[in-house]
C-alpha cells in the first residue's frame, strides 16, 4: 500500500531547448514555409499555439560571396567544401595537358547547386541528393547527380562568361532523357526543379 | 593482344567488334566518393582538337597502356609522369560509333624515329574523333560525356600491377640510353 501511495518516483532533466531557441512564425508564410519545419522531437505544441525551433542556416563561401543555406542541406553544404579542392589544381592537373578552373567558374557551379537545393527544399519540403562538382579537362566544371542505378542529372558550366550551361538527365529502367540549359544566374528554372524534387530527392 | 588482327595504317577505320582501352586518373576524392571514373575522365581539353586519346586493344596489352604513360615524361619536363593512380577502361568501337557526336574511331600509331627521350613508341594508338561542334559546352556534350562514362563503367580493365611496374622500369632505362 505504501508503494502505491507514496510518491512517485519522478526524475527531472532539464531539456536542452531553450527559450530564445523558439521562434513565432512573424506571417502565414512563415508558419507553413518549410524552412520552418523541425524536427519532430524539438516540436513543441502548446493549447493551441505550435512553437518552432528555427533552424541554424548553414553559411558556404565561395570567393568572396557568402551562401546561405538551411541546416537540413548540410551534406550539399559540405560537398561545395571539399570540391574547393578543384581550384588547387594548375594546368597540366592530369599530366595531359588539361587546363586549370577559376573560382568564378566553381562559383557558377556552387551557385546553382546552392540555388536549386534550398528552392525544392522550401517549396517541395523535400532535400536534393548530394551531387559530384568536379573538373572538366578544359578547364568547366561539372555537376553531376546520381540517384540509384538508372537516374543521374549532368551539367556543365564553362569558363567563358555568360554562356548556357547545358544539362542532360535520365530517369528510370527506360532511361527518359530531359536535355535542356539553364543561364547561370538567373532564377531557378521551374521545370528544372521539378524534375529534381522528383528523381533526385 | 592480338598478332591475327588486320593490317591497319595510320587513320584506317578500326574494326566495330574490337575495344579501345582509355587510360585514367582515379584521385583519392573520386575514390571517397565512389564515382570511379569521373565524368572528366571523358572530357576533351582544347590540346585534344575533339579527339579522345585511346589504344587499339589489339596492339597492346593492358599493362603495356599503363606502363608506357610511366615511361613518359611530363609535358616541358623531364619528370616522368606518375602511372599508379591510373586505371583502364575499356570501350566498345560498336558503342561508340552509336554515338551521334562520333564521327570514327580511327588507328594513330605513334611512333618515334629518331627516338625522342620521355614519349614511348605507341603501336596502339587511336582516336576516337568527335564532329567539330561538339565541345565539352555544346549542347550535345552532358549526354555524350554520361554515356561514354556509363559504358566505361561496366568495362574496368584488371591490371597486374607487377608487370606494369617492370615494364615502367624498363622503358624508362630505354628513355635514359636517349640524348
Amino acid at each position: 500500500m505504501e508503494s502505491v501511495l507514496g510518491e512517485p518516483a519522478l526524475t527531472y532533466q532539464k531539456t536542452s531547448v531553450e527559450a530564445k531557441d523558439y521562434f513565432w512564425p512573424t506571417n502565414e508564410h512563415a508558419f507553413y514555409s518549410n524552412a520552418y519545419i523541425a524536427p519532430k522531437e524539438v516540436l513543441k505544441k502548446q493549447k493551441n499555439l505550435v512553437f518552432f525551433i528555427k533552424e541554424t542556416d548553414l553559411s558556404v563561401k565561395v570567393n568572396e560571396k557568402t551562401f546561405r543555406l538551411p541546416a537540413f542541406l548540410k551534406n550539399i553544404a559540405q560537398h561545395i567544401e571539399e570540391a574547393k579542392e578543384i581550384l588547387n589544381y594548375s594546368d597540366d592537373w592530369d599530366d595531359e595537358g588539361a587546363l586549370a578552373t577559376d573560382s568564378r567558374t566553381f562559383e557558377k557551379a556552387a551557385s546553382f547547386v546552392i540555388d536549386y537545393a534550398v528552392y525544392v527544399y522550401k517549396h517541395f519540403s523535400t532535400v536534393l541528393s548530394v551531387p559530384y562538382i568536379d573538373i572538366l579537362r578544359d578547364g568547366s566544371v561539372s555537376v553531376h547527380w546520381e540517384n540509384g542505378e538508372n537516374t543521374q542529372l549532368l551539367i556543365i558550366f564553362k569558363k567563358e562568361a555568360d554562356d548556357l550551361a547545358y544539362y542532360y538527365a535520365e530517369q528510370s529502367d527506360r532511361k527518359i532523357p530531359f536535355k535542356s540549359a539553364i543561364v547561370p544566374g538567373e532564377p531557378v528554372d521551374e521545370t528544372l526543379a521539378l524534375w529534381m524534387k522528383n528523381h533526385l530527392g | 593482344m592480338d598478332e591475327k588482327s588486320p593490317r591497319l595504317t595510320k587513320g584506317d577505320i578500326l574494326p566495330e567488334g574490337d575495344q579501345v582501352y582509355r587510360i585514367v586518373l582515379a584521385n583519392q576524392r573520386d575514390k571517397k566518393n565512389k564515382k570511379i571514373p569521373a565524368i572528366r575522365c571523358f572530357s576533351l581539353s582544347p590540346d585534344d582538337n575533339n579527339m579522345l586519346s585511346v589504344d587499339w586493344e589489339k596492339r597492346t596489352t593492358p599493362e603495356e597502356c599503363i606502363a608506357r604513360f610511366g615511361g613518359s615524361f611530363k609535358k616541358d619536363t623531364e619528370t616522368y609522369k606518375p602511372y599508379e593512380n591510373r586505371e583502364l577502361f575499356a570501350l566498345g568501337i560498336f558503342f561508340l560509333n552509336l554515338l551521334p557526336v562520333v564521327e570514327k574511331v580511327v588507328y594513330d600509331p605513334e611512333i618515334f624515329d629518331p627516338p625522342v627521350k620521355g614519349r614511348v613508341n605507341n603501336p596502339a594508338h587511336s582516336l576516337v574523333v568527335f564532329e567539330a561542334a561538339l565541345s565539352n559546352n555544346s549542347a550535345q556534350a552532358p549526354e555524350t560525356l554520361m554515356k561514354i562514362r556509363d559504358h566505361a563503367t561496366k568495362n574496368k580493365v584488371e591490371i597486374d600491377w607487377d608487370k606494369v611496374h617492370e615494364l615502367v622500369k624498363n622503358y624508362r632505362q630505354e628513355q635514359e640510353t636517349y640524348s
